[in-house]
């Protein structure tokens, strides 16, 4: 299990499975205190604060905060993505029209704001939750100079992954500097013109990628990557005349010969506004959307790594920044390997989960493998017995 | 190294300064002393400036004196015990700090945020940096003050940032470190304890006391309006409220800020369960027990103030600045000001066309 550093200063919480409440305000001394407790209650889900505490057990004002490690959540249901519209879907309460995706504002047949939103986790979502986390770990280990040992990521046992740092260094960071560091992340508050990506000469100095840093880089990076494959409907959607576009097109032949140095000065009608419409875009791709909720609560629980899920019984499991590119969170989370129980499936559309593909069900007793019943179970979607 | 003594009196912040005085061994009547009355009158002068000018000057002539005077001044404004005084004082001081520092040879700003600061700042490699930043300083340094100032320029996605460092101009260091000035003069002056002072300091702490309250003025007040007034609200407020009033799902942080700013703005308890009970997945008791949590009525007996618009904005919840968010920082200072604009107006006083 992954205990975190510095047990006996770490608030525990725990969910149990009948009372649906969390039990919190718990502090344990030792490995062997925390299994044992563990062991005798079974709870459903495992959470240690992230914040280091005199008074663990004591209540919020008299714990004494000593510091916490800095904590990230990417949570694949708030990663903006395209396949949401193919799993999604919302239903409108007054005049019940259903469509695909996330919900707009208001509904398109009555215009009623009364909508209900149905959301699925897909393998694209999950796809789309670990990229966001490696790109948040490039920006730890380049902007913020952290290492690997400094650095923990986990998959929750969900939908998402938490990346933790666990250096020294950031412990006494305050919440100010917190939320800082969440907007840096999120390209929030990014200013272009403050960039000098937006001012003729100092262009092409920025888009020297090795003298620039951080997010002028980024951006460099992403503007350079527009400009070089952005088809002629993309070029004309920024606004740029047809004479522009074809000059464009022409120097990206260039490409091949210099590809260290781009010079994209050479485009003259390409005015300031246009440049940041480009770079805002650019730094959206390029940011990581993690939940701003999280980073800056001090006093955040955590799932403990090693644990397992209350909703799917998959392991919160701890992956080395090598390991997540090929992780596969449907499949390398499993813990109950063998053994099969039988049980009475409700509407179940097709699921992958391990190696293989079940369902669809309709309401019908399978016998499944241990880990697939425990997941139905454990989300309600599936009874023992009658 | 802080080699003269007219370093020591430039920056007698830094951790050499604090020890030569000390090594002098001065106790606090001998300011009663004849010799001492150049110190004493500079004294007297720095907190003056602070009251009149909210700077003190940087110019001196005599740097024992202008050693000394930097924590008798701040003596005097401890006997004093007016917290406003006091913030003002260490930002006066501050200030001085910056006007100096930003003049400095790097070698010597560097050092002097090493040794007094302990901060992680260095000249970066010559061939991997640009020639506008002049120096390098850690994330962790910067982020202790940089958040305070409120320039865009400042935050640290504007920021050339690499490898855990930040670069950073001169100036720039100088006003992150005259931050820290203020900072260490503010908490020195919020512990100080009772001194048993000799009366010629008494004195004149009492003089500067009464300067002060005349340079100040009526005291504004404060204080939530008679009744909660929507047309007050600002925008991220309204935003939220009409996205309840639509039957919109609202994010926690959102619920959260909502209820603290109407509780603060005067709601009752029983007011705010009638504007949730339109929402559709409405539990009467938990949004009870939630509203009188952050009322303070319950759990901790904190009453929650909603968050700044900094962290506002973070959250996504600022949906546009109008003319008066430029002037606040706060939710809650929107609302007082714009009350107190339409109290002003309904009573038929004059037009105030310039907010």
């Amino acid at each position: 299990m992954g205990v975190p550093r510095q047990l006996d200063g770490r608030e525990f919480g725990f969910t149990l499975f009948k009372e649906r409440m969390m039990v919190r305000h718990r502090k344990f001394d030792s490995e062997d205190a925390l299994t044992a407790f563990l062991a005798a209650n079974g709870p459903s889900d495992v959470y240690a604060s992230a914040a280091y505490y005199l008074n663990p057990e004591l209540e919020m004002d008299k714990k004494g905060w000593l510091g916490a490690d800095l904590v990230f959540d990417v949570d694949a249901d708030h990663v903006e993505t395209p396949c949401k519209k193919l799993h999604d879907r919302w239903k409108c309460s007054d005049c019940g029209h259903v469509d695909s995706g996330t919900a707009p504002r208001a509904c398109s047949e009555c215009g009623s704001q009364r909508l209900e939103q149905y959301k699925e986790i897909c393998e694209q979502c999950l796809q789309a939750a670990k990229s966001e986390t490696r790109k948040l770990v490039d920006i730890m280990i380049g902007d913020f100079g952290f290492t690997d040992r400094e650095m923990e990521v986990h998959f929750t046992g969900n939908r998402g992954y938490h990346t933790l740092i666990v250096s020294d260094r950031v412990r006494s960071l305050d919440q100010l500097a917190r939320k800082e560091i969440v907007d840096y992340v999120c390209a929030t508050g990014l200013r272009p013109e403050l960039h000098n990506l937006t001012h003729g000469d100092k262009l092409r100095w920025e888009l020297d990628r090795s003298a620039s840093f951080g997010w002028s880089r980024r951006i460099a990076r992403a503007l350079d990557h527009f400009m070089s494959t952005a088809d002629q409907s993309e070029l004309s959607q920024i606004g740029l005349s047809k004479a522009t576009i074809r000059e464009i097109m022409e120097k990206r032949g260039n490409l091949a010969t210099h590809p260290e140095k781009i010079d994209w000065r050479f485009v003259p009608r390409i005015g300031e506004k246009t440049w940041e419409r480009i770079a805002q875009r650019a730094a959206r791709l390029e940011s990581s959307q993690v939940d701003t909720v999280v980073t800056t609560d001090i006093h955040r629980l955590v799932r403990l790594a090693g644990s397992l899920h209350g909703k799917t019984a998959l392991k919160v499991q701890i992956l080395s920044i090598d390991e997540l590119e090929d992780f596969d969170p449907r499949s390398d989370s499993i813990v109950f390997q063998e053994g099969e129980v039988t049980l009475h499936v409700e509407q179940v559309e097709r699921f992958r989960l391990g190696k293989r593909d079940y369902g669809p069900f309709r309401d019908e007793t399978v016998v499944l493998p241990d880990a697939t019943a425990m997941y139905l179970l454990c989300q309600g979607r599936a009874h023992i017995g009658d | 190294m802080l080699h003269s003594k007219t370093d020591l009196a430039k920056y007698p912040f830094s951790t050499e300064a604090g020890e030569y005085v000390k090594q002098l061994s001065i106790r606090i009547d001998d300011f009663e002393r004849p010799e001492f009355q150049n110190v004493l009158s500079r004294a007297e002068g720095r907190v003056k400036e602070s009251i009149l000018n909210g700077v003190v000057s940087p110019e001196f002539r005599d740097a024992d004196v202008e050693l000394l005077s930097y924590p008798l001044g701040q003596v005097l404004v401890a006997i004093a015990g007016e917290a406003y005084l006091k913030r003002r004082h260490a930002l006066a001081e501050a200030k001085r700090s910056h006007e100096l520092l930003k003049a400095e040879e790097p070698e010597k700003v560097i050092r002097l945020a090493t040794d007094t600061f302990r901060w992680r700042i260095g000249e970066p490699d010559r061939d991997a940096g640009s020639p506008i930043h002049m120096l390098k300083l850690s994330f962790v340094d910067y982020l202790r003050t940089a958040p305070q100032f409120h320039d865009p320029k400042w935050k640290l996605v504007n920021r050339v940032v690499s490898d855990g460092f930040v670069y950073i101009s001169i100036d720039e260091a100088a006003r992150l470190l005259s931050e820290e000035v203020r900072i260490q003069i503010l908490r020195r002056l919020e512990t100080q304890r009772e001194l048993l002072v000799p009366d010629i300091l008494a004195k004149r702490a009492n003089e500067l006391l009464a300067l002060f309250k005349q340079q100040r003025g009526p005291f504004e007040e404060y204080g939530p309006p008679p009744a909660a007034m929507e047309e007050a609200y600002p925008p991220c407020i309204k935003s939220l409220m009409q996205s309840l009033a639509d039957g919109k799902d609202i994010p926690h942080m959102g619920r959260f800020s909502l209820t603290a700013f109407l509780v603060n703005a005067g709601l009752s308890s029983e007011d705010l369960l009638k504007l949730y009970g339109a929402t559709a997945d409405f539990d009467e008791r938990m949004t009870r027990y939630q509203i009188e949590h952050i009322a303070g009525k319950k759990g901790s007996r904190t009453r929650y103030k909603p968050p700044n618009c900094d962290t506002m904005k973070t959250h996504g919840l600022c949906p546009y600045i109008d003319d008066i968010c430029k002037r606040i920082r706060h939710p809650l200072s929107y609302y007082r000001r714009k009350t107190r604009m339409l109290q002003k107006s309904s009573r038929g006083g004059r037009q105030n066309s310039s907010y």
